[in-house]
C-alpha cells in the first residue's frame, strides 16, 4: 500500500514539473496556424561534373560478336549547361520545403573522343553528346531576409539520369552503343537572391553535388528567377 | 504575370547563355581511358613470340636481345617455326649445319633468359606450306607418324618445348590430329613442352572451315599450351588482322576446355590488292605510304590503314598495326575481360613496328 501511494505522488509531480517546462513555450505569441506559400522558379545554370560515371550499354550485335549489356568506364570531368524549374513551399517565410523539380543539362565545350573497351572490344565514346536530366524531389532549408535581400540554404535529393553517345568497333565496322547512368543524388542549395518586385526575385545559385554517383562529384551555378514572396 | 516574367527573364538570358557557350563538339583527337591510357599499366600476361623460320636476322636478334623485348616476353617462350617433316616422316632439318647453327642460336637466346621451343611447320622442302589435303594425307598414314615420332628426338635436342602447327585442314583429320599429337607428346613431354596451335573457333561446332580438325578436349591432356591463333581476321575484304572482341570470344572458347591458353597478336600487315593478299612488315607500309603519298588513318579498332595505287593503277588497301594499336588492344584485354593465366602470343618477329616492345614495356610496371 504505501509503495503505490507513493508511486502516485512521484506521477503528479512529474507531470506538474513538464507542464512548468511547456507552459512558458505555449505562452509565447505565434500565429495560430503555420503561413504557408507556394513558390515557383526557374534558372539557368552552368554545370561541371568532376568525374563521368561508368556508363551502361545495352546488348549489341556487331559482324564480330554479340556483347551482353555491360558498363563502361569513362575518364574525365564534363562542363554543361541547362534549364530548370522547380516549385517549393515556403513556410512562416523562414523555412523552405523544395519539393519537385527539374533540370536538363547538355554538355558544352570541345572534348576528344574517349577509347575506352566493351568487353575487349574497341569502343569509342562521345563526351560531347552527353545529356543529363535531374529529377528533384523534396529538401529542406531555410532563408533569411533582410529589406530587398534574401540568403537562403537547402539540402535536397533527386534521381539524375545521363545519356552519351558512342559505338563499339568490329573489323572495319563500327555500331552504336546505347549508353546510360543513372544515380541518387544529394545537394546542397545555396543562394543570394535580391527582389525585383512584390512578387518576383533573381537570385544568384551555387549548388554543390554532395553525392551524384560518388561523393563531391560537381556543382551547378546560374541565375534563377523565382516568383512568390 | 509574374509567371510570364519568370519565364520570359530565363529564356532570354538561356539564350544568351546558348549563344556564349553552344554546344559539346569533338575536339577531333581521342583519348585512351581504362586500360587503354598511355600511362596506365597493361595486364601482366605471359608473352611470347613466333620467328617464322630457322634464322633470325640481326634486327630481329637485336629486337630479342633488347631490354623492352625482354621485359614484355619475360616468362614467355621464343617459338622458331623451322622444323619440318618431309614426306616420308623425317623430321628436317637433318643436315649437321644446320643443327649445329640452330643449336648455336638457341644457346645464344637461352643466354638472354628465353626460352626456347621449336615449331613444326608442315611446309615442303622450298618453304611452302603442304595444301590441306596433303597434310592429311601424311596424318592418315600410321608410318608416317611413327617416322616423326622417331626422327623429333634429334633436331629438338637444344630446345625446351615443342609446338605444332597445323593448317589448312578439313574436320575429318581430327582423329588423326588427335593422333599425332598423342604420339608426339609421348616423346616429347617427359622432358620438355608441348604445345598446339589451334584454330579461333566462337562457336561449336566451329565456325571455321577445318575448326573442328582440332577437339580441344581430346588435346588438352596432351598438350602444355594451347595457342589459339586468332590473326587473320579479315581474309576476303580488307580490314584489321585482329578484332580484339573477336579474339576474346574465340579464347574464351578454348578456355572453356583448357587452362593454359595463348591469345595471338599479329605483328605482320596484310596488303589487299586485286590480285589477292600478301603479308607485310611494318616498314614496308611505311615506305608505301611515303612512296605513294598515302595518308596513314586509322580504323574501328584502331588498327592503321592506307589505301593506295599500285604500279598499273591497281587499288590496294594496306592494314596493319603499330605500337599503339596493339597497346590498346593488349589494353581492352583488361583482367575482368580475359584472365591474367592467357598469355600473348606475337606472331611474326620482324614485321614488327620497330617501337612496339619499348612501348609495351614502358606500360608494364
Amino acid at each position: 500500500m504505501r509503495t503505490g501511494r507513493a508511486s502516485s505522488v512521484t506521477k503528479r509531480r512529474a507531470w506538474a514539473v513538464v507542464g512548468m517546462l511547456v507552459a512558458p513555450m505555449c505562452l509565447v505569441s505565434q500565429d495560430a496556424r503555420a503561413d504557408t506559400d507556394f513558390q515557383i522558379a526557374t534558372h539557368v545554370s552552368g554545370a561541371w561534373l568532376r568525374q563521368m560515371p561508368s556508363f551502361g550499354a545495352k546488348e549489341v550485335t556487331t559482324s564480330a560478336r554479340e556483347l551482353a549489356d555491360g558498363r563502361i568506364r569513362t575518364a574525365g570531368g564534363l562542363a554543361m549547361m541547362g534549364l530548370g524549374a522547380d516549385v517549393e513551399l515556403t513556410v512562416d517565410d523562414r523555412w523552405k520545403v523544395p519539393l519537385f523539380g527539374g533540370n536538363a543539362f547538355w554538355a558544352i565545350g570541345s572534348y576528344d573522343a574517349i577509347i575506352t573497351s566493351h568487353d575487349g572490344s574497341i569502343a569509342r565514346l562521345r563526351p560531347w553528346s552527353t545529356i543529363r536530366g535531374d529529377l528533384l524531389l523534396p529538401g529542406v532549408g531555410h532563408r533569411w531576409k533582410h529589406r530587398r535581400n534574401m540568403w537562403a540554404a537547402a539540402v535536397r535529393t533527386g534521381v539524375s539520369f545521363a545519356t552519351m553517345g558512342g559505338s563499339v568497333a568490329a573489323g572495319t565496322e563500327t555500331v552504336p552503343l546505347e549508353l546510360d547512368a543513372a544515380t541518387f543524388l544529394v545537394q546542397l542549395e545555396l543562394e543570394g537572391c535580391r527582389r525585383l518586385d512584390p512578387s518576383t526575385r533573381v537570385c544568384l545559385q551555387v549548388v554543390p553535388r554532395l553525392y551524384e554517383h560518388e561523393l563531391f562529384n560537381g556543382v551547378t551555378f546560374g541565375l534563377r528567377f523565382e516568383g512568390g514572396r | 504575370m509574374t509567371v510570364e516574367r519568370i519565364f520570359g527573364l530565363a529564356a532570354s538570358v538561356a539564350l544568351s547563355l546558348v549563344a556564349l557557350a553552344g554546344c559539346g563538339s569533338d575536339s577531333g583527337s581521342e583519348r585512351e581511358v581504362v586500360g587503354l591510357r598511355a600511362e596506365t599499366a597493361l595486364p601482366a600476361r605471359m608473352a611470347s613470340v613466333v620467328v617464322d623460320g630457322c634464322v633470325l636476322d640481326t634486327w630481329s636478334r637485336s629486337t630479342l636481345a633488347s631490354a623492352g623485348a625482354k621485359r614484355v616476353l619475360r616468362g614467355g617462350e621464343v617459338i622458331m617455326l623451322c622444323l619440318v617433316p618431309r614426306a616420308d616422316g623425317t623430321v628436317g632439318p637433318r643436315d649437321q649445319s644446320s643443327r649445329a647453327a640452330l643449336a648455336a642460336l638457341t644457346e645464344e637466346l637461352k643466354r638472354d633468359g628465353y626460352r626456347v621451343h621449336f615449331g613444326i611447320a608442315f611446309t615442303d622442302e622450298s618453304g611452302q606450306r603442304y595444301d590441306g589435303a596433303q597434310t592429311q594425307a601424311f596424318l592418315r598414314d600410321p608410318a608416317w607418324r611413327q617416322r616423326v615420332k622417331e626422327t623429333l628426338p634429334l633436331v629438338i635436342e637444344p630446345a625446351d618445348g615443342v609446338e605444332i602447327d597445323l593448317q589448312s585442314l578439313s574436320n575429318d583429320a581430327r582423329p588423326f590430329v588427335t593422333a599425332l599429337v598423342a604420339e608426339l607428346a609421348e616423346v616429347v613431354r617427359p622432358t620438355r613442352r608441348l604445345g598446339v596451335f589451334v584454330p579461333p573457333s566462337v562457336t561449336v561446332p566451329s565456325d571455321l572451315p577445318g575448326g573442328d580438325a582440332f577437339s580441344r578436349r581430346e588435346l588438352a591432356p596432351l598438350v602444355d599450351r594451347m595457342r589459339i591463333m586468332t590473326l587473320d581476321y579479315s581474309e576476303r575484304d580488307p580490314g584489321p588482322t585482329i578484332d580484339p572482341g573477336w579474339a576474346v570470344d574465340a579464347v574464351r572458347l578454348a578456355k572453356d576446355d583448357f587452362p593454359n591458353v595463348d591469345v595471338s597478336y599479329p605483328l605482320y600487315g596484310t596488303d589487299f590488292g586485286p590480285r589477292g593478299r600478301r603479308p607485310v612488315v611494318y616498314h614496308d607500309a611505311i615506305a608505301i605510304s611515303t612512296i605513294a603519298r598515302a595518308p596513314i588513318e586509322r580504323g574501328p579498332t584502331g588498327a592503321p590503314f592506307l589505301r593506295y595505287r599500285a604500279f598499273g593503277g591497281e587499288s590496294h588497301e594496306l592494314w596493319f598495326d603499330d605500337a599503339e594499336s596493339t597497346a590498346r588492344a593488349l589494353g581492352a584485354w583488361s583482367s575482368d575481360v580475359l584472365p591474367l593465366d592467357v598469355g600473348v602470343l606475337f606472331y611474326g618477329l620482324g614485321a614488327e613496328d620497330p617501337a612496339l616492345f619499348e612501348r609495351l614495356a614502358a606500360r608494364m610496371r
